[in-house]
């Protein structure tokens, strides 16, 4: 053997239930140091409960782990540092009250605290990243890319032999992201285990060296990156064919059913006009940070606009001035987070869908008819395949995607003119994904039009008519549909 | 485009490769605004962050233009010895605020632990500190039984300690036979002989300050401290860094419970008897005060013992302390004490919402 003996992380038949779950089913999986593996599948395939029985979180039910061939046991987040595995999670969890070096040292503190000494401490596994944050300042006051700097500083602090990535991305800007994989390599020239969860098949395919393909506890496909197609990954992943989206480049809007003009809030948006045709999707593609979920806000009423005028088309088809406070009587609105503004998280999906649209089940009594919600509820969750046990099901308990689903089948119950959409499909998998595109499309289709935001400059060039690019605040260019692809895009926005 | 943004006042253009990376700015494609405050906007903010003290001083000026008394170093002693079971008392909650819980049930462990302690220097003649020592520790047993009810049984901490509340208002009657009891000679003694020792200034005084500092000390500069504000800046995160949440949260009203009793001593000490009616009543709800006009957040995570809860509870006595000296109708010292806590919410909420626009 000529190398340096490589570390070895070897999984053995691991298989966990939770109560009435089998989340895992005999997984094994074997990996080595400087290689990245990749590891996908939809929503509530095992994909975050493998990584956590690895971060020490859930302790599996059967099945051996083995790191450098020596079986360990990892009973809780403390052990799991003891072995070197740094888990760096979905959402940055950081205390943001606190400075730097204390989020990165926090879980070897002792005794009295030596301030210079994890302020040095912090200042090395930040700089092993090429990251020059200050120790001293407080976490709160980072931006959210670097806050994920301070949660991978924290990870290698473990030792940094094992890091296990879950959907780091989810929530991070191009820039970011590049930044984020620049490290990942890094840290793989220096000889790590590193596990890579995303969603995005082609985050995946860039930065691993071996993919694992996981579907309803079992891995079901696994091999080299470049090895495998991404034909097959989809298929294994969904176990079926993925809803394909309708070609609509030859389609035509002449009806203007929605008109802004001159909208202005503070600095953004900044003198805004566009039209939105019938039946049209409009993307509305800006970077993070460009105005583009504030415009969408003040078109509906959420923040206050100094100045500018909205129209919108009456029954026979003729521009209306609006007044900013009924705007919202016409559209749909889907939030960017659903958790914080999207939904009632503890009410049950028949709750949370009626709830727009409560003046439609008046009744002559002082009750609303709540059987004809229940019955729209069950129908629309039939419709657009919502999975679910019962609507009565609370919605806090469904995947991220049905949440989606659920989110669109209460706008839907309303028949907006105008749909408003911020990321529609954010932290959402394949699968769920390519049914709202294709819900998005039908709606369109019956006569609504949808503005659509995303940061995915994938999803906005494919479901898009026409493009309207933000930035700082205004509409800086308008991309027809034959003239969409990456490079205008990123030529644009900036 | 760089040159240009940097030209506008208000906005600044902030990308963190830039920050992380100067070297590799050639490959930046996307920026993201962060809007840094304006120079007006700082002098607010700073105004703001600074309210408490700028009220008090203002108060203080106040006092002072109205009684020359007021400034007077006899009445800033004494001012500081009847505060300092209040800030005993706060001193504990603000660890338990820290951690983003509550506890209301401070009142009523003062008011047992006082019992017992009046009850063992007079009926069973022990002597005035193991009495202190002892019924410190029975307050950390009630602090126990609480976060029992609170980490085991999962109790919201709000219900668990205002039933404690009313359960062991009971117990003060029950120990006390419901009547007053006067402090003994012996008690006196002790007193006066510490304060010889601490060169004539108040035990009480001296003590709650050293312990005001002595938790500081504990909050800034060692794991536990540093643990106890992780929990309450994110509890899960905490769990997910290995921190023993269920210990740090324990041993939080561990603390909180023995200052609530040292806080009742004080308290009848500085009275001059136990009161069973009186011992500890609102003590809770005058702790929390003072805890968030010093800055402790409801939240957990942000706040300081030192200066913030000293602070908080010196404004809260100095109200009716000046009061007291203008010979105001007793009965309207609740209502200008409930006109300043509301000035002092109403300038930390401004201060919230300025932080949010940021």
């Amino acid at each position: 053997m000529s190398q340096i003996k490589r570390r070895t992380l070897k999984i053995e038949n691991i298989s966990k239930s939770f109560p009435g779950v089998k989340a895992l089913q005999n997984v094994s999986i074997e990996a080595y140091g400087g290689d990245v593996t990749g590891l996908i599948g939809v929503n509530g395939a095992g994909k975050s409960t493998l990584m956590n029985i690895l971060g020490g979180i859930h302790q599996a039910t059967e099945g051996r782990i083995f790191i450098d061939g020596e079986e360990v046991h990892i009973n809780s987040p403390r052990d799991a540092e003891k072995y070197g595995i740094g888990f760096i999670h979905q959402d940055p969890v950081t205390f943001n009250y606190m400075t730097v070096a204390e989020n990165i040292c926090i879980s070897k503190l002792h005794g009295v605290v030596n301030y210079k000494k994890i302020n040095v401490e912090a200042q090395k596994y930040l700089s092993m990243m090429g990251c020059y944050i200050k120790p001293t300042k407080k976490v709160g006051d980072l931006p959210i890319g670097e806050r994920q700097m301070v949660e991978i500083a924290r990870a290698l602090s473990c030792g940094g032999k094992i890091l296990l990535f879950d959907e780091p991305t989810a929530s991070f800007t191009e820039n970011e992201k590049k930044k984020l994989f620049e490290v990942i390599r890094q840290l793989k020239r220096q000889g790590a285990i590193i596990f890579f969860i995303s969603h995005f098949l082609d985050e995946v395919e860039e930065i691993s060296d071996k993919i694992v393909v996981m579907r309803d506890g079992k891995v079901v496909i696994s091999g080299n990156t470049n090895e495998i197609s991404r034909a097959e990954i989809l298929e294994n992943m969904i176990g079926g064919q993925v809803a394909e989206l309708d070609d609509r480049s030859n389609k035509t809007f002449d009806k203007v059913v929605f008109r802004v003009e001159g909208l202005t809030a503070g600095k953004s948006p900044n003198n805004v006009s566009f039209e939105l045709h019938k039946g049209e999707i409009v993307g509305l593609w800006g970077l993070m940070g460009s105005g583009r979920s504030e415009l969408i806000r003040t078109i509906y009423g959420l923040d206050k606009a100094d100045s500018g005028q909205i129209y919108i088309a009456d029954e026979k088809g003729s521009l209306q001035l609006a007044k900013f406070s009924d705007v919202r009587n016409y559209c749909g609105y889907l939030t960017e987070s659903r958790h914080d503004d999207g939904l009632f998280l503890p009410w049950s999906i028949w709750e949370n869908i009626a709830s727009p649209s409560l003046q439609r089940y008046k009744t002559k009594g002082p009750f609303l008819n709540y059987a004809q919600q229940r019955e729209d509820a069950e129908k629309y969750v039939k419709a657009l395949h919502v999975k679910t046990p019962s609507i009565y099901t609370k919605i806090e308990s469904l995947s991220g995607g049905n949440q989606q689903k659920a989110i669109m089948a209460k706008w839907l119950l309303r028949k907006p003119k105008v749909f408003l959409l911020d990321e529609p499909t954010r932290g959402v998998d394949v699968g769920a994904k390519a049914e709202i595109h294709k819900m998005i499309q039908k709606l369109a289709e019956e006569g609504t039009a949808c503005l659509v935001v995303s940061s995915e400059i994938e999803e906005i060039s494919v479901l898009s008519d026409r493009i309207l690019v933000i930035n700082r605040g205004n509409i800086v260019a308008e991309i027809e549909k034959d003239r969409i692809d990456k490079e205008v895009l990123m030529a644009n926005c900036v | 485009m760089l040159l240009k943004s940097k030209r506008t006042v208000s906005i600044k253009k902030y990308s963190w490769p830039i920050a992380c990376d100067r070297q590799k700015r050639g490959s930046i494609v996307e920026n993201v605004d962060v809007i840094v405050a304006s120079k007006k906007d700082k002098v607010i903010r700073l105004t703001m962050n600074y309210a408490l003290y700028l009220l008090i001083i203002i108060l203080f000026f106040i006092y002072n233009s109205l009684t020359p008394l007021f400034l007077s170093g006899q009445n800033i002693r004494s001012l500081i010895t009847n505060s300092s079971a209040l800030l005993v008392a706060a001193t504990g909650m603000t660890f338990v605020l820290l951690i983003g819980e509550i506890d209301l049930s401070i009142g009523s462990v003062a008011g047992v632990a006082s019992a017992i302690w009046i009850m063992l220097i007079t009926k069973s003649d022990v002597p005035v500190i193991p009495a202190t020592v002892i019924s410190i520790l029975v307050g950390g047993i009630l602090g126990f039984l609480n976060s029992i009810l609170i980490v085991r049984l999962k109790i919201n901490s709000f219900l668990a300690t205002m039933g404690m509340q009313i359960f062991l208002r009971g117990f003060v009657y029950i120990f006390t036979n419901g009547a007053q009891i006067l402090m003994t000679p012996e008690i006196k003694a002790v007193n006066s002989s510490l304060k010889s020792a601490f060169f004539g200034l108040s035990p009480l005084l001296v003590f709650s300050l050293l312990f005001a500092i002595f938790w500081m000390l504990i909050y800034c500069y060692t794991s536990f401290g540093r643990k106890v504000q992780a929990v309450g800046c994110n509890k899960l995160s905490s769990k997910r860094v290995g921190i023993n949440v269920s210990g740090i949260t324990t041993l939080v009203y561990i603390i909180c419970g023995m200052m609530a009793a040292l806080a009742g001593i004080f308290q009848c000490t500085n009275v001059g008897m136990v009161n069973p009616s009186n011992v500890g009543t609102g003590m809770e709800f005058f702790a929390i005060t003072a805890c968030v006009l010093g800055g402790t957040s409801l939240l957990g995570g942000a706040g300081t013992i030192f200066p913030g809860t000293v602070i908080g509870v010196i404004f809260l006595n100095s109200i009716e302390n000046g009061l007291g000296l203008l010979g105001v109708n007793a009965y309207a010292y609740p209502v200008v004490r409930g006109l300043v806590i509301y000035l002092a919410m109403v300038t930390d909420s401004f201060k919230r919402s300025l932080n949010i626009k940021k």
